[in-house]
């Protein structure tokens, strides 16, 4: 009888419910929550976007195009068709040459071109310097090239098709391409400031909850002042002092954002060190640095997880309204701040210059936030 | 039963009183604090407010410097600022000549706190009702409604809503002044756009709290004594519900009144939002630190204003 209970112990059994871990089942749940994942695949396309899209766009981002200034968005290719001949007509009449009836067919324009004395081929450079036509050439009847010292010819030239489907900016650069490296920049920003403020926080918070006592007090009363200082006008001075660049910038955000984080941190590190494996390690004597960096950050690391998400969302607000108030990134760089800044600015006739970097900044922000809910439902033991 | 209870009464009023006046002494070393951190930043930065494009004779330059003081050694500079701070004076603006940093701010405070003003009285009455409304509904469409809106209304910033009401209403559909200032009309956008989120973030707070409240034993309690509903919601539940919209009201407050760069700019207001940011730029010292001052002195009023609300809304909070 014995034997048979030791045989049903020990036989292979698949146990009945399957244990899982703590992060599997968060994962679960993060995958449950529909607003959460789909906000996660909107990120990470445009995430890629950010980080592909201007390499494979047919413009580059600082690429000034002087003829297509503030071109409305349209999925259609420039130049419209009523444009070309005009625009051809008044590019060729720099040349100084009569100029006969000029013609379209398909994308190639032809106009007869005459002088008194021999044509000089160099007047081709002021179709060339168009952005509306390209390969010019001066050619006879035939469509050979034109013979040297010949008085008339044909000026032939492609039209050259260039798409902006968001349109382009006061300065005639592509606004999709724009959009893109706004993108990169924002979420670029958002993640590094977040990372700064999550190195700072951690230790700072895990420092003073761990050591207690008089220095938790002084280094909490530290805390306590830098948030009584109106503090994004600290990041503004830090910018206007110290000079518009990239890791300024993001170190500026992050030393405004780690006060909160430090705090947070404190607290659970109040209640972590009296657990009894910490004592355990300390009665095994491992030193004060091995306890905080092995047992008392990895425990802490729920609540700052869920925090960060929201942080990152908060860094790109900070990023894109030091843009929008002309203190963050440069020309020709752009983010989205900056966009919108320069689409408030231009509103009045050019409205797509402040819809779409608006949309696509609230899209972000939206994702951010929604993943961020979703990863708080999903990591905090305290809604189960 | 009514004469100890005067008497407590009277306890906690002077209780109080000396709570006020501790806090307000509290707040002078706060404020010192944050005067010499900014004066030295500022100082310490390069440029000047005198730099400009064609260096200016070098006779002129030293006379201005010594009109302004800036021959003599920082520190002094720092002590007479702060001697002249006391006295209410912060100096003549340096980027616009013939204004002190004084009359800026009579001009534009006013108008900074009457729109931070309104548009606060609207998000907490809109918001404390949309949101005792959700949660009293909860899990119906109302309030998926208003917790849909306010994600909304927290998610967009600020300086996407002001470009897009001052196109929307302003240039496509002609409504209202897409800027400027004067009418009430002028008023409507700003309001609007530094109400709305706000009451989103008003709206959420509320709800919550009151969810919370609802299932609390004082609530049961009120409503086992057959109290009418509207007395059990907004009494006994609404007061308890309340408290984490004062203490977030206490900042929030503060920026508002103080006037907001974004709204400022985009809707070309005259208020003091803009002075910060101008004043930086310009390297206007006095300009940057009157706003800095001026700031930090709303902050630390409305936060002594909200520990009061506080201890008075929740009978459990002590002057201590």
């Amino acid at each position: 009888m014995s034997n048979t209970t030791l045989e049903q112990a020990s036989g292979p059994r698949e146990p009945l419910v399957a244990g899982r871990s703590l992060g599997q089942d968060a994962w679960l749940r993060l995958r449950r929550n529909r607003a959460a994942v789909a906000s996660a695949v909107v990120l990470l396309l445009l995430a890629l976007a950010g980080i592909v899209g201007p390499w494979i766009h047919a413009h580059p981002y600082d690429r000034i195009y002087p003829q297509y200034v503030r071109a409305p968005a349209s999925l259609e290719a420039y130049p419209k068709e009523d444009a070309i001949v005009p625009a051809f007509e008044s590019a060729l009449g720099r040349a100084r040459v009569d100029i006969g009836e000029i013609e379209l067919s398909g994308s190639t324009v032809r106009a007869p071109v005459s002088d008194d004395e021999a044509l000089d081929p160099r007047i081709v450079r002021y179709i060339d310097r168009s952005d509306l036509f390209s390969n010019a050439r001066l050619e006879d009847e035939e469509g050979n090239e034109m013979m040297e010292g010949a008085t008339s010819a044909f000026m032939v030239a492609d039209v050259q098709r260039l798409r902006f489907v968001f349109g382009t900016d006061a300065n005639g650069r592509d606004l999709l391409t724009r959009i893109l490296i706004g993108i990169r920049i924002s979420l670029a920003i958002g993640v590094l400031a977040s990372m700064m403020a999550l190195l700072l926080g951690v230790t700072y918070g895990a420092i003073a909850g761990y050591l207690g006592g008089r220095v938790d007090n002084l280094m909490m009363r530290v805390v306590d002042v830098l948030y009584s200082l109106p503090f994004i006008f600290f990041v503004i001075l830090l910018v206007v002092f110290f000079g518009r660049n990239f890791v300024l910038i993001f170190i500026a955000i992050g030393c405004t954002e780690w006060l909160d984080m430090a705090r947070i941190v404190r607290g659970q590190t109040l209640t972590i060190k009296r657990q009894e494996y910490v004592q355990a390690a300390e009665a095994l004597g491992v030193s004060d640095a091995g306890i905080v960096r092995r047992h008392i950050i990895p425990n802490a690391l729920g609540p700052v997880v869920v925090f960060v998400t929201l942080l990152v969302p908060k860094a790109i607000l900070l990023e894109s309204l030091l843009s929008f108030l002309g203190l963050g990134v440069q020309e020709p760089l752009t983010s989205l701040g900056l966009l919108i800044a320069e689409g408030a600015a231009n509103m009045r006739g050019a409205a797509w210059l402040l819809i779409y970097p608006a949309v696509t900044l609230t899209a972000i922000l939206f994702a951010l936030n929604f993943l961020g809910d979703g990863l708080r439902d999903a990591l905090d033991p305290k809604d189960r | 039963m009514r004469g100890p209870g005067r008497a407590w009464a009277t306890l906690t009023g002077q209780a109080m009183f000396a709570y006020v006046l501790r806090r307000f002494a509290g707040a002078v070393p706060t404020l010192f604090i944050i005067v010499t951190i900014a004066f030295f930043m500022i100082r310490l930065a390069p440029g000047g407010p005198f730099d400009l494009e064609r260096p200016l004779d070098p006779l002129i330059m030293k006379n201005l410097e010594r009109a302004y003081n800036f021959d003599k050694p920082l520190w002094q500079q720092y002590l007479i600022y702060l001697g002249n701070l006391a006295q209410g004076d912060l100096g003549p603006s340096f980027t616009r000549r013939d204004f002190s940093v004084v009359d800026l701010f009579r001009t534009g405070l006013p108008v900074s706190i009457q729109l931070g003003g309104i548009a606060l009285s609207i998000a907490l009455v809109v918001g404390v009702f949309l949101g005792a409304l959700a949660a009293l509904r909860q899990n119906t469409w109302v309030d998926y409604m208003v917790v849909g809106t306010a994600t909304f209304g927290i998610t967009i910033p600020t300086f996407v809503i002001a470009p897009v009401f001052s196109l929307f209403f302003g240039v496509m559909m002609g409504w209202l002044p897409a800027g400027g200032w004067g009418t009430w009309q002028h008023m409507v956008l700003p309001i609007a756009t530094l109400a709305l989120p706000q009451i989103a973030i008003i709206a959420r707070l509320t709800r919550g709290a009151t969810i919370e409240a609802l299932r609390s034993n004082h609530v049961r309690t009120a409503r086992a004594y057959g109290l009418p509903s509207y007395v059990v919601v907004g009494v006994h539940a609404l007061r308890a519900a309340i408290l984490p919209v004062v203490s977030y009201l206490g900042p929030t407050a503060a920026a508002l009144l103080t006037g907001s760069v974004v709204v400022e700019t985009i809707f070309g207001i005259p208020g003091i939002g803009r002075y910060f940011v101008q004043g930086a730029l310009g390297r206007d010292y006095t300009l940057v630190m009157g706003t800095v001052v001026v700031i930090a002195c709303f902050v630390i009023v409305f936060n002594l204003i909200v520990d009061v609300l506080y201890a008075w809304l929740d009978p459990r909070v002590r002057y201590d």
